[in-house]
């Protein structure tokens, strides 16, 4: 009896954290949406107004960002001081895939963040303002319908996780 | 779906040395190309001209030979290793690294610095706003011209330029262009700067403005190339704007600048006389009765500005000093050598 008491509790636990497990990546990924759009803010104000050659600039930016978007900074950075012959926009690549196991951004939002990467760096100023902005638009719209999803299934996945423990339990005695 | 991995080593770009700042500036393909050249060749190399859907060439001692895939020198065009636009194109964004906005003014002007002081000519389709150029774009030809500091290169004018310990006469240098004028302004100026103990001269604060980045070499405001402790460098500053800041500012004893000539220049350049600030100078001309026919130029020497006019040729090689004259009095002196 105590066992199969034990055994129920650990099924339902189990099942319940992993709802909630399920339930954080929308938070996360909202949160990350938002740590990127501060990223790129602070990098566009480096660009545009402080002319700061990217190197610098990405190093200094990723020194003040939050886990884990700093992960993608602090890579690009390095590999563009490195002067290994890869343009911006092959560094960027390669920071966000080496990042984005660590990211809980669903791949529209990667997409949108690597197709900014092509004109990084690699226009005059007038274009690059444009990139940002554009970029910038983008985010915001994904930003929203993160809200949409988190508001519709976070509190469906914490419940489901429950629940499914629950019917479990209930099957199994 | 392709990856990376982690960056790797930095490619073919080993230890060498000051060529180091010029490999990092082309494509890995290229880089390699040059890495293979013997040491004693590519010593010689002056000019490195890259050109979308030409041969790659490279000038030095007044020869062109071209370069091939694999890595040697050769006359055979045949067997040139031919650039495509996007080495040019690639080129462009790892010498700026990877941030053409920030070379937005010097793109403007045709040319921009690398790191090592080098300079690379840019040519493209020019995007002009208003009758002004705005930018260059499809840049199409690059030319890295290797920077080159000949330290020393100036002892033997120094006695003819300081006068006494806390001046210098005011001096002209007058060269045809490739004559090593920039090379030789570069050493007067480091001399000075520093002072030179076998003359018992301790160095004084020498002012540049360097409008071209040639004298100075820098590389985001820091000098690449080694021109004295004293100096202070304007970088990229119009002349005659920056002759009167540096005045205002940082009290010079000598104010060095590349290439006068333009009329603001004229009232800028009279305004550091006044204020008892030496000048020192070059100009574009085969002699002085050239120099003498010169807009600007002219007037000051006619003026009596200044003292001593140094003539340069490429007779013994570039920087050879043909005549130093004392411009006041009017006395030559004939053949100091190869500098």
């Amino acid at each position: 009896m105590m066992v199969k008491l034990i055994g129920c509790i650990v099924i339902i636990a189990c099942s319940t954290s992993g709802g909630y497990l399920l339930a954080s990546g929308y938070t996360k990924r909202i949160r990350e949406l938002r740590a990127l759009q501060y990223a790129l803010q602070c990098l566009e104000s480096e660009i545009l107004f402080t002319l700061t050659p990217l190197p610098q600039a990405v190093k200094k930016i990723a020194a003040r960002l939050d886990k884990p978007i700093d992960k993608i900074f602090a890579f690009f950075g390095q590999v563009l001081e490195q002067r290994a012959g890869y343009t911006a926009e092959e560094a960027w690549d390669m920071a966000i895939i080496s990042a984005r196991d660590f990211l809980c951004l669903d791949r529209e939002d990667l997409d949108i963040i690597r197709g900014f990467g092509k004109n990084l760096g690699s226009t005059d100023r007038a274009n690059q303002e444009k990139s940002f902005k554009l970029v910038n638009y983008q985010l915001q719209a994904q930003l929203v319908k993160a809200e949409e999803k988190r508001s519709k299934n976070e509190k469906l996945c914490k419940n489901l996780g429950f629940l499914l423990g629950a019917a479990l339990v209930i099957l199994l005695v | 779906m392709y990856s990376y991995g982690k960056p790797g080593p930095a490619g073919a770009s080993g230890a060498n040395g000051k060529y180091r700042a010029i490999l990092d500036s082309v494509p890995v393909n290229i880089r390699q190309m040059i890495a293979g050249l013997p040491q004693r060749k590519l010593e010689g190399i002056e000019e490195f001209r890259l050109k979308a859907g030409a041969p790659f060439i490279v000038y030095g001692g007044g020869e062109s030979f071209f370069i091939t895939g694999d890595g040697h020198l050769s006359r055979d065009r045949t067997r040139a290793y031919v650039v495509t636009r996007e080495d040019t194109e690639k080129a462009l964004q790892l010498m700026c690294d990877c941030s053409v906005y920030s070379i937005e003014d010097e793109l403007r002007e045709g040319y921009i610095t690398i790191r090592g002081g080098h300079r690379v000519g840019v040519v493209g389709k020019a995007v002009t706003e208003g009758g002004r150029i705005r930018t260059i774009k499809d840049i199409s030809g690059l030319n890295i011209r290797v920077s080159r500091q000949v330290i020393g290169c100036a002892d033997s004018l120094m006695p003819r330029i300081l006068r006494g310990r806390d001046g210098i006469h005011n001096t002209l240098i007058i060269s045809p262009p490739q004559c090593g004028k920039t090379t030789l302004l570069r050493d007067i100026i480091r001399q000075l700067s520093d002072g030179v103990p076998a003359l018992g001269f301790t160095g004084m604060k020498v002012g540049v403005v360097d409008e071209r980045s040639e004298l100075a070499g820098c590389y985001q405001g820091i000098p690449q190339n080694s021109i004295g402790i004293r100096t202070d460098v304007l970088d990229a500053c119009p002349k005659a704007q920056g002759i009167m800041m540096l005045i205002r500012a940082m009290s010079p004893t000598v104010i060095a600048t590349d290439e006068l000539g333009r009329p603001e220049d004229l009232l800028a350049i009279e305004e550091a006389v006044r204020a008892g600030v030496n000048i020192i100078t070059t100009v574009h001309g085969w002699n002085l009765e050239d120099a003498m026919q010169k807009p600007v130029i002219g007037k000051l020497l006619r003026d009596g500005v200044f003292e001593r006019a140094v003539v340069l040729s490429r007779r013994k090689g570039p920087g050879t000093v043909e005549q130093v004259i004392d411009v006041g009095v009017g006395k030559i002196q004939r053949g100091f050598g190869g500098a």
